[in-house]
């Protein structure tokens, strides 16, 4: 620790300085333990590690006590004043607890369920119809209809005194639904076997167009047979589906089994069938069964079965009869062929077809396994998923054959490429498409083998339609890696050579063995398929998953928010930040001049923009009073923040211009910054540590933060920026905004914006790559200081992103020559 | 013992293919290990139930065996003593979630060639097969 503060510093007891500081480090350290641990839990969840049950509980209780250590320490640096962090630790705790103990989640209470709110973890509740449709339309964006669940808790309510505030609910969620959809809407239902053994098989459907018809078919539902399969269900038909219902008496008790709702929006039909993405044939390689059919009568369906690799041709199919004067979709009624019927024309168009098996392929994915979907053909020639099944049939002779599976792996001489990182386990072919940051997700077919130079969080949103993903540069702890295992596509980074993939080529991807093919290696899709390979199919991939779920989100982004308090978080990673961001705040409101305890910050003697104060809590600063220069700094991190604040050619040597309007504009603002806290005006500060720096700026109206930890190891290392306000008017402060975006994103942040506040963050770095991009926040933060009000239209942002990225080195990074 | 081989197993020792027998009763393991070995170019038998894989090794020998140590109903030592006493040239790599010194000396005892604590990577796994094979000049599979 060394003499961090003036003489006076004799006390070491609750309060005085020596204290703070050691319990500041002490956070400091539960922060980066805390932020390896949960590192390690995101890299098993893509198959690189091999674990078990023992690694999950240790895992998850060793952030849990982390995060409660971090807890206690700031209650001890502020004299407990932050006791409802202890609160919000216990919900999270218990939280973890229930999932380890095999329970429904902290939302188990709830009895109707948006399919905004459902996640893939919460499996259990609503069941996998409800799981697959929610995930594949609002997080995929795939054309899956809105709807609701009714839970396990609400369908077992429904025999208790809850029940007609559980029918209550229903009807609400039921005309919410119609609200969204612009209007009544004809409704499908769906009963799901559900908990946590569940299989998610559909045991009864029924169709309703209003909320009360729809709760009518609910307590069907909860009254009738709940093993009867299928359509066979005692609520099948429509209109009053409800007559059966009433015989139940509120006070019996139903099966122990847990079951579940879904209820959805129905597309009107011109064709109806079904997918199934894994299907049995002997004589042919793997292939998925389509059948499709006119949605009323009992005409035999078309059945095709299908390649499970682009571009999805068809195997075999059995075209059924249709009568003369059949209209298909989107087309013209059959003219009279001999006997009166058409043979050979399908009721789906080859683009039609290859839509549904990428959607097909997209669906296992996104759930961990075969499945069976629904759908439909609206009459203008659109495909909508209505439903979504688990595949039941086994497989004997395949599993029989497993010794000829063995001789038909492709051998090393199919082999393109091997080696790199495993960021995400599993079995992926396609075409190659060679993507980038500027690369526009709807130009990606889905299915798609995407390749790339780096793999940049800017890659996020193109994630969900691959089938696989490869990156010359990049890690397996990086953000999108943590993007493709959410996702589960099969992702390899650090892989030489991938970038140089033929465009168009058709590849196979085994990221578990780090492995490229040529061509479409059949074998290995159906190994994976057969085996479980998918590792998001596994017991303990799905507690991880719901485990994290509570651990590494991060809510919390903006200190100056009103919503920045311990109520407010609601995982360990938010109370982590949240107690990291209170205790820099208590350090430098001790700093302040005047007060006593740490002394006066030391002042950086250099030429620099502005004033900038220095506090040492261990090994930040060499001696121990009297101003500072570069070579005093002994921080790592914040020696690099300076160096790159002090680079003189992105700095502008011109005033900025100022209007009468900006100063007008700024007027509201200046009021607010000067209330906050007007001991620390125009004072910044800086903390700093050998490995840690928190920089604090407050430049005129503007306030600006850097936080970093710099490590040898790169699980300790991060780096977090954050830049809100200021005094221009608000289309400068946009576009500022957007400049500051556009260069976070560069630098390899995952950036958000919210009006004039960005925050960027960037962790799990190597220290040289850690300490150059502190390098370039310095200039940065020089640069947009100096241009504040130069940015009078979107062609600036885009002038001075260039001008800085030259000014800075930073565009040869950009191409990638740097690395 | 050259009479207990099935003219199955001699069948892949003349392809030159080395045998794995992996053990260990959390089926994930298994689930891990056994694809990514076969795919690896390895002939692979995977156990999660204790009894079952000792009465497997009493039919055929394995070049490698790769077994956790703690499980329920049989200690994995037993099973290593078994195997061992049956076929004294099979590598053995131990699966653990810790390692004490007191368990790594009676393993070194009982022919243990490498240790693998959980959570491990499949390529630790890979390197201590492939060092057992450099070990005792078994053919390489990749």
């Amino acid at each position: 620790m060394g003499k961090a503060g003036s003489r006076q510093d004799e006390a070491t007891g609750p309060g005085s300085a020596r204290f703070l500081l050691r319990t500041f480090k002490r956070i400091l350290e539960c922060n980066t333990l805390a932020l390896e641990r949960m590192a390690q839990m995101d890299r098993a969840l893509g198959g690189e590690y091999v674990f078990d049950k023992a690694f999950l509980e240790s895992a998850a209780r060793d952030v849990c006590s982390l995060t409660h250590r971090t807890a206690y320490h700031l209650n001890g640096m502020a004299d407990e004043g932050y006791v409802d962090l202890y609160d919000a630790y216990l919900r999270v705790k218990d939280a973890l607890e229930d999932v380890l103990s095999g329970g429904m989640g902290p939302l188990a209470g709830r009895r109707v369920l948006p399919f905004s709110e459902i996640g893939w973890e919460m499996e259990p509740l609503v069941g996998l119809c409800n799981v697959g449709l929610a995930v594949l339309g609002a997080r995929m964006g795939l054309p899956a209809p809105d709807g609701l669940a009714v839970t396990v808790t609400g369908m077992a309510g429904l025999s208790g005194t809850s029940r007609d505030e559980i029918l209550a609910e229903m009807a609400h969620g039921v005309g919410d639904l119609f609200t969204r959809a612009g209007g009544r809407a004809i409704l499908e239902l769906s009963l799901v076997d559900a908990g946590s053994g569940g299989a998610g098989k559909i045991l009864a459907t029924a169709q309703a167009d209003s909320p009360g018809s729809a709760c009518e078919a609910v307590l069907a539902f909860a009254a009738g047979d709940a093993d009867a399969p299928g359509e066979a269900g005692t609520a099948a038909g429509t209109g009053a589906p409800g007559t059966g219902g009433l015989a139940g008496s509120p006070g019996i008790s139903r099966d122990a089994r847990p079951q579940a709702v879904c209820i959805r929006l129905r597309p009107e039909a011109a064709v109806i069938g079904t997918l199934q993405t894994l299907a049995f044939d002997p004589n042919l390689p793997p292939s998925m069964l389509l059948s499709s059919r006119a949605p009323a009568g009992p005409a035999l369906p078309d059945r095709c079965w299908l390649s499970r690799s682009a571009p999805h041709d068809p195997l075999r199919s059995r075209i059924s009869p249709k009568e003369a004067g059949t209209s298909l979709p989107g087309g013209d009624a059959l003219s009279v062929s001999s006997g009166r019927r058409l043979r050979g024309s399908a009721w789906l168009l080859p683009a039609q077809t290859a839509l549904l098996a990428e959607l097909g392929l997209a669906a296992e994915r996104a759930l961990g396994g075969p499945c069976v979907l629904s759908f439909v053909l609206t009459p203008r020639g659109r495909v909508r998923i209505t439903a979504i099944e688990p595949i039941t049939t086994p497989y004997p002779e395949w599993i029989g054959a497993e010794g000829q599976d063995e001789l038909e792996l492709p051998d090393e001489g199919d082999i393109i490429l091997d080696g790199g990182q495993i960021a995400c386990g599993g079995v992926g072919a396609g075409p190659v498409v060679p993507i980038d940051d500027d690369t526009l997700p709807d130009s990606v077919p889905l299915g798609a083998v995407g390749v790339a130079r780096a793999a940049s969080p800017a890659l996020s949103r193109i994630v969900p339609r691959l089938g696989a993903l490869l990156a010359e540069v990049g890690t397996a702890a990086s953000h999108l890696a943590t993007v493709a295992r959410e996702n589960r596509v099969p992702a390899v980074f650090g892989l030489k050579g991938a970038a140089a993939l033929e465009a168009g080529s058709m590849v196979t991807v085994d990221a578990d063995q780090g492995a490229v093919y040529r061509g479409v290696a059949e074998s290995l899709l159906r190994q994976a398929a057969l085996q479980g390979a998918q590792t998001g199919t596994e017991p303990e991939y799905l507690v991880l998953r719901r485990l994290l779920r509570h651990i590494r989100p991060l809510n919390l982004v903006d200190p100056q928010s009103r919503d920045f308090d311990a109520a407010h978080c609601r995982t360990c990673h938010d109370i982590l930040h949240f107690a990291h961001e209170k205790a820099v705040d208590l350090l430098l409101s001790m700093g302040t001049p005047g007060q006593n305890g740490l002394g006066q910050p030391r002042r950086l003697e250099e030429d620099s923009p502005f004033a900038l104060g220095i506090v040492d809590v261990g090994g930040g600063l060499a001696g121990v009073s009297g101003p500072v220069t570069l070579a005093d700094v002994e921080s790592e991190p914040l020696r690099a923040f300076l160096e790159g604040l002090l680079l003189k050619d992105v700095r502008r040597d011109a005033p900025a211009r100022l209007s009468l309007g900006d100063i007008m504009g700024g007027i509201g603002r200046t009021s607010q910054a000067l209330s906050a806290d007007p001991a620390s005006a125009g004072l910044n500060l800086a903390i700093a540590a050998r490995d840690y720096a928190n920089v604090t700026l407050r430049l005129g109206y503007h306030f600006s933060v850097v936080d970093a930890v710099v490590s040898p190891r790169p699980e300790h290392t991060f780096v977090y920026f954050r830049f809100a306000g200021g005094f221009a008017d608000n289309e400068r402060r946009a576009r500022r905004a957007g400049l500051l975006l556009n260069v976070l994103e560069r630098l390899g942040f995952r950036a958000t914006r919210k009006g004039d506040l960005v925050v960027g963050k960037r962790k799990l770095m190597e220290a040289p790559d850690a300490l150059e991009t502190l390098r370039f926040l310095g200039a940065l933060t020089a640069y947009t200081r100096q241009l504040d009000v130069e940015l009078v239209s979107d062609v600036h942002v885009e002038h001075f992103t260039r001008r800085f990225l030259e000014a800075s080195g930073l565009d040869v990074l950009h191409s990638g020559e740097a690395r | 013992m050259t009479d207990d081989i099935s003219p199955a197993a001699a069948a892949d020792a003349a392809k030159g293919r080395t045998s794995i027998l992996v053990l260990d009763d959390e089926p994930i393991v298994c689930k891990r290990l056994r694809p990514f070995f076969q795919k690896a170019g390895y002939e692979v038998e995977a156990f999660t139930n204790p009894a079952e894989a000792l009465e497997r090794v009493t039919q055929r020998r394995f070049d490698v065996v790769i077994t956790d140590l703690k499980m329920e109903g049989l200690d994995g030592l037993a099973f290593l003593g078994k195997v061992k006493a049956l076929y004294p040239d099979t590598g053995v790599i131990v699966i653990t979630g810790f390692a004490t010194m007191e368990t790594a000396r009676e393993s070194f005892r009982k022919g243990v060639f490498d240790f693998v604590a959980k959570p491990f990577k499949l390529a630790e796994i890979l390197d201590g097969v492939r060092r057992i094979e450099k070990e005792k000049g078994l053919g390489t599979a990749k």
